[in-house]
């Protein structure tokens, strides 16, 4: 007898380990029986957690901090059983601003800010969600530059709407999880400009969520979908050849194969087992980015809840990096660095 | 009682669902409801009519734009999950179930937003009861279109009439425990193999 657990997963690279456990039948291994359904936002995936709908979702790993720190405005915290990958995304730029800043995020954030001139209509970024990786990769390059708050504005796009939103002029660059930056290459709307591992190494981007009040009822449940997870990236380890043919079929309904095989063939992107680990280094990582976008108080307070709502695993995840230094804890008061 | 001055966006791409929502709310009194059925740029549009509740389709990728929205906008405007105490909850559910979602600017009456929503669910119900009588309709064609085409070459093979041809398909059919719109497709598709 396995349990049935109902996943609410975004077609995203990095559902890709909820499908390989599913095929290979590590999950029934592990007592459980993944039936995975598509969904089509973040919101979609919280809400349907909140209310029953699912017993886990892919979630953004910050969304998961935010849910657990209250700043949903509604009461469902949510708990990360396990990391679902790292290091994902990439900024994508049309291909005028492009050829204009290319170059790492150092100096293309140097050449962006020296692009713009004051008064000048800002120049539009996207993201996907308020509490996203990809919301924090996009403000740490740009203050990177030390560009200036009046020459950008940022905003949230769909990464199916990225495209054609670049085409329209309605944006000019965005960050997003793969596949969709080779997908939007690949169809001439834009160019990588830099895979976000070049700022930051080691990051969760995104992970398995159950509800808080659910998972602590039953805690073997969230455990033991962290397991068949990790037996997952293990089988994708040995197997190089087959994995990128279970994921190509799970996510061609959305995307075509010839998106999703070079997405995972960057080599930033990382699915292996240590990979799947959550740590309580990495929540404190994550709630000093929230702090930094002005959306939360690093103070010891939130430290306890963010380690809570990230569930450790036995073996640790690497580190996380931030501009090839590891991150030793506590909040980044001064960003970059060296300023 | 409703209020008219109440400014609705209905954001959905699919045309017909769109509108029978927004003739429930004209119903309900609300006049000033405008449709959006494409979603490139939807901040810049939404920014510029400036509405006090956004309904949207749970399909619609564009609800992550919304969340993103009401927090940058000093917090002023909230999704309905907001008012989630245990009498919203049955609302909630019933607004996931129907495929709809709202987002509410903050202070607007909380009935005023339950009577939003109660129309809401209604009308996304009555589409996708719509929806299904339709495709009932088209597979019964469909259905009647295998089992004429069936018929013909059954007439044909054995040289009997129609109504033996029926016949010989109906009994196969109850042996079988299937429809006889399945048997008919199973004697094209042997036919197509044959050929």
């Amino acid at each position: 007898m396995t349990r049935p657990l109902r996943i609410g997963y975004l077609p995203l690279t990095d559902a890709a380990l909820l499908h390989v456990a599913s095929v290979n039948g590590f999950d029934r291994e592990e007592g459980l029986t993944f039936t995975l359904h598509r969904e089509t936002s973040w919101a979609n995936l919280r809400d349907k957690l909140a209310y029953g709908f699912y017993d886990a979702a892919h979630m953004l790993a910050p969304a998961v901090l935010a849910s657990a720190l209250g700043l949903e405005g509604f009461r469902a915290p949510m708990i990360g059983a396990a990391a679902l990958g790292l290091d994902g995304n990439a900024v994508s730029v049309s291909p005028a601003l492009a050829e204009a800043i290319a170059g790492d995020p150092p100096s293309s954030a140097r050449k962006l800010a020296a692009l713009w001139t004051a008064g000048a209509k800002p120049l539009r970024f996207a993201h996907v969600f308020p509490w996203s990786m990809h919301h924090y990769q996009l403000l740490l390059w740009l203050r990177l530059g030390g560009v200036a708050r009046d020459a950008v504005s940022l905003t949230v796009t769909p990464p199916s709407l990225a495209p054609a939103s670049i085409e329209a002029g309605v944006i000019d660059g965005f960050c997003a999880g793969a596949p969709w930056n080779t997908f939007s290459q690949q169809r001439g709307a834009s160019r990588i400009l830099f895979p976000c591992a070049a700022l930051m190494r080691n990051c969760p981007e995104k992970v398995l969520a159950f509800p808080r009040g659910a998972a602590e009822a039953d805690p073997d449940v969230p455990k033991a979908a962290a397991r068949a997870l990790r037996r997952a990236a293990l089988w994708g380890e040995q197997n190089r050849a087959d994995l990128p043919r279970i994921v190509a079929q799970a996510l061609t309904p959305d995307l075509p194969e010839s998106a999703v095989r070079p997405a995972l063939d960057a080599d930033w992107l990382r699915l292996d087992a240590a990979a799947t680990g959550l740590s309580a280094l990495q929540a404190d990582f994550l709630l000093a980015l929230l702090a930094f976008a002005g959306q939360a108080t690093f103070d010891a307070a939130s430290q306890t809840v963010a380690r809570e709502a990230f569930w450790s695993s036995e073996q640790a995840p690497p580190a996380p990096h931030l501009l090839g230094q590891t991150y030793a804890g506590g909040p980044l008061e001064t960003f970059p660095p060296s300023a | 009682m409703p209020d008219k001055e109440l400014r609705i966006v209905i954001a959905d791409p699919n045309p017909l669902r769109a509108s029978i929502l927004r003739d429930g709310l004209r119903e309900a009194g609300h006049v000033h409801v405008t449709v959006i059925d494409t979603f490139l740029d939807l901040e810049t549009r939404l920014c510029a009519l400036n509405p006090d509740m956004v309904l949207i389709d749970l399909e619609n990728p564009s609800r992550d734009v919304l969340e993103q929205m009401i927090r940058i906008s000093g917090a002023d405007a909230r999704p309905v999950a907001m008012f989630a105490d245990a009498s919203d909850a049955a609302m909630i559910n019933a607004a996931i179930d129907a495929g709809v979602s709202a987002y509410v600017v903050d202070g607007l009456k909380k009935e005023r937003v339950r009577t939003i929503v109660d129309v809401s669910v209604s009308r996304f119900n009555a589409f996708a009861r719509l929806r299904e009588e339709l495709q009932a309709a088209k597979d019964q064609l469909a259905d009647r279109k295998a089992i004429d085409q069936a018929k013909a070459l059954v007439i044909k093979a054995k040289k009997i009439s129609e109504e033996q041809a029926y016949s010989m398909m109906r009994k196969v059919a109850m042996n079988e425990g299937k429809k006889i719109a399945d048997v008919a497709r199973a004697i094209l598709t042997a036919a197509e193999l044959l050929r």
